[in-house]
């Protein structure tokens, strides 16, 4: 297949993956505008591609600019050590964080959705789809090729050496092939799903789960490596002493150290020796993570593992007999074995990681910071028992046909929530009550869990009215966002206000008054 | 002594816009038959049966399920089994935690549903296959579960809309037996399905639909003498439902007669 023919076909793939991320990112999606961007996919992508690869080519240069243009207001000039230092690191972290993020959800959504499957019936060779996938996955990264050009050119014009030049415009392939494979190797990852009871099943989901979470979490653990590195740095550095300028060693600080060293030609053969290193191997995870991906993609995502083996049927136990009980544990099950579903859930978690550092710099302001992350949750477990409704997807009939009642499905949703939430918060309370003294921290911490219980019944009950045997995908809209978000203030908002004027003892008896009501409101529920 | 009615429609008719997917239709359900709901596609039979579960309301006429009405009184689902057309089962789930969710929502005995499922299970074909998850499965295996998931609380009355699709012949032969069993213990059965041979072979009583409308309604020998020349149901249906002209000239032009 010519690249011409394999360009133009992509565009019906790519249309799709627009279609998709539409549809699964927007509650309620107006069938003309879902038509019209899709009709204008095309020139959509142009455009952002345009402005995508302006912007991350000016980030790369920007701090070069004041040497080839020095403003004329400053007393001191820039220093050129600095200039390339920062421009380095910029490019290379820019680099590789769009085009992971990019590549990462075009290649997740084509494995989701089994998109290349239906290629396969067509009399095209498997070579030719695979280039397919290829440019659909990477479309809207392939833009991002010209920035490292752009960075070594203007390099170039700054130092007036090759070498730098070189140097940099590989660093920033390298950053692009690294990013490409690590993505295509992600979504091979968590795109597939592992049937059976065998101890290698079970830690293939696990591996497959903790991978999601980490990815969702990636944004919050980036924000805290940047602010604990520098510390972390210092400290390495205290503790390694000599053995710090091995620095220059490890990507991408080796991108910045690369270009100073460029410029000495005792150091140029090593940094450009590790530059081209770095390229290699950013090509060859490029083609073990792009293997990865296309294997995936060609097979099913449901993997059996191990022998089909009969299975004794036992009866459950008569205490479990219950609608809500049952809801609650295939909630649960469905939630570890399928994040995607439910990643709202996880959210608390990354509340108190997000204060971690804060928490270990200034014990004082950590009580604040603990009750602040308290009732954030109640809000975050308000929203994930919704998705917990928008996870039912089209399976709604299979309840209502068994004779669910609206309170059964409404409790389990909620319990479901503040359950994993107070197997989260309650240790927490405990934990600080026993590092920083006031049993406040446990009281707040059981009260948030309460609190969370009664949001989410009096929001889910709210939203039970949408919900029926024929529904295919529960959804709100911006009126019922509001709704929502006025309905959770009403619950915490006399809580939090007690609590800040009165004290926290006071203010868990609001809690337990919330609680009452939600469960009034529940039984008003058919 | 005529055997009582489980199931009654009177006039019902149902639009999605402009398209009337019911128009006037009227049926009885009777204990100890099984129906065959026959038609072709957008006849009707899905929208039927929907009402009949109680899961949309009709424009006007009369609904009665075991003496309620289903869409006031959702609670009679507790006594009907149901197989929609499109399964839409939990992927993440296995067949026997799906089983176990559905035994706890319809408050079954655990001893006893036990019993059932392992009779069920082992009759399909389906035992070594609870542990995977249901994303894995076949389409016929699928098709076993949400058949299983219908008879597992030995309804009063089955709804089953296709349920035969994806089933090999020795499955579909076993689940007739089945069907057999269930409507000798008294279960009101009806079933849509596009396989004439099934229709013809197992149900009691036929309706067929078209645009809507009951067009033929009978035992099944009574349906074949419906034209004197006829000798199959199918070339009654396409005679009833209007096709049978369209079809043979389909057909001719294929073969170059036309």
């Amino acid at each position: 297949m010519r690249l011409r023919e394999a360009i133009r076909l992509s565009g019906f793939l790519y249309r799709e993956l627009v279609y998709l991320r539409m549809v699964s990112t927007r509650a309620n999606v107006d069938m003309a505008r879902l038509r019209r961007g899709v009709r204008w996919a095309s020139i959509n992508y142009a455009l952002v591609s345009a402005i995508m690869t302006a912007m991350l080519a000016l980030s790369s240069i920007s701090p070069l600019l004041p040497l080839i243009w020095p403003p004329q207001d400053t007393a001191g000039g820039v220093e050129l050590v600095d200039a390339l230092r920062a421009s380095g690191l910029v490019s290379t972290a820019m680099l590789f964080t769009f085009s992971f993020m990019l590549c990462a959800s075009a290649s997740w959504l084509l494995q989701e959705y089994e998109l290349l499957k239906p290629l396969m019936h067509l009399p095209l060779k498997h070579g030719d789809i695979r280039l397919l996938a290829f440019i659909t996955a990477s479309k809207e990264v392939l833009p991002f090729l010209l920035v490292p050009a752009i960075h070594g050119i203007t390099l170039m014009l700054v130092v007036g050496l090759p070498a730098p030049a070189l140097i940099g415009a590989s660093y920033g392939y390298a950053s692009i092939f690294l990013a490409l494979g690590a993505s295509f190797s992600l979504s091979a990852t968590v795109s597939r799903r592992h049937s059976g009871r065998s101890l290698r099943a079970r830690l293939a989901r696990a591996v497959s789960t903790l991978t999601f979470v980490l990815c969702m979490a990636s944004t919050f653990i980036l924000s805290q490596m940047v602010s604990l590195i520098t510390r972390l740095v210092s400290q390495i550095s205290k503790f390694i002493g000599p053995f710090s300028s091995l620095l220059w060693l490890i990507y991408p600080f080796s991108a910045a150290e690369g270009l100073i060293m460029a410029l000495s030609p005792t150091s140029l053969i090593p940094a450009s020796a590790l530059a081209a290193a770095y390229l290699l191997a950013s090509l060859l995870a490029f083609d073990r993570g792009f293997m990865r991906f296309w294997r995936g993609s060609i097979s099913p995502i449901y993997v059996g593992v191990g022998e089909a083996r009969e299975v004794r049927i036992r009866p459950p136990s008569k205490l479990t007999m219950s609608p809500c009980f049952g809801v609650l544990l295939k909630d649960l099950k469905m939630a570890y074995r399928d994040p995607r579903t439910a990643y709202m859930l996880f959210t608390p978690i990354l509340t108190f990681l997000s204060f971690f550092p804060a928490l270990i710099e200034d014990a004082k302001a950590a009580i604040m910071l603990l009750n602040t992350a308290f009732l954030a949750s109640s809000l975050m477990l308000t929203m994930a028992s919704y998705q917990l409704l928008v996870a039912e997807g089209n399976s709604f009939w299979l309840l209502f046909a068994n004779g669910i009642r609206k309170k059964d499905l409404i409790s389990a949703k909620a319990l479901t929530c503040t359950l994993s939430y107070a197997a989260l918060a309650i240790p927490i309370g405990a934990l600080a009550w026993l590092l920083l003294g006031p049993l406040d921290m446990l009281l707040n911490a059981t009260s948030s869990v309460l609190l969370s219980f009664a949001a989410s019944s009096i929001c889910l009950a709210y939203l039970a009215r949408y919900v029926g045997p024929e529904t295919k995908m529960a959804k709100m809209g911006l009126k019922d966002l509001l709704v929502i978000l006025l309905l959770w203030g009403i619950i915490v908002g006399p809580y939090a206000l007690v609590a800040l004027i009165i004290g926290p003892l006071q203010a868990s008896l609001i809690a337990i008054a919330d609680l009452g009501i939600a469960l009034i409101v529940l039984s008003t529920l058919h | 002594m005529p055997a009582e009615v489980l199931a009654r429609a009177r006039d019902v008719r149902k639009s999605y816009g402009v398209v009337k997917a019911l128009d006037g239709v009227s049926l009885e359900l009777r204990e100890g038959e099984i129906l065959g709901l026959l038609g072709p596609n957008g006849s009707g039979k899905t929208t039927l049966i929907k009402i009949l579960m109680g899961f949309i309301r009709p424009d006007s006429g009369y609904v009665e399920v075991l003496g309620m009405d289903p869409y006031d009184n959702p609670d009679v689902r507790a006594r009907i089994g149901y197989v929609p057309e499109e399964l839409a089962l939990y992927n993440s789930l296995t067949p026997k935690e799906l089983f176990d969710l559905v035994a706890r929502i319809r408050r079954l005995e655990p001893a006893a549903y036990a019993r059932r499922l392992d009779l069920l299970v082992s009759s399909l074909g389906l035992k070594d296959r609870m542990d995977d998850l249901i994303g894995s499965l076949s389409r016929g295996n699928k098709q076993k579960v949400a058949v299983i998931l219908a008879l597992l609380h030995e309804p009063d009355i089955l709804l089953l809309d296709e349920p035969i699709v994806g089933l090999d012949p020795a499955v579909a032969r076993i689940f007739k037996e089945l069907l057999y069993e269930m409507r000798d213990r008294g279960c009101a059965i009806m079933f849509s399905t596009h396989i004439l041979e099934v229709a013809e072979a197992i149900c009691d009583r036929i309706i067929i639909m078209h645009k809507g409308k009951v067009v033929a309604e009978g035992a099944v020998e009574d349906i074949l003498k419906l034209a004197a020349r006829e000798k199959t149901l199918e070339e009654v249906f396409l005679e009833v439902t209007g096709k049978a002209h369209e079809v043979y000239e389909v057909i001719k032009a294929l073969r170059g007669e036309a």
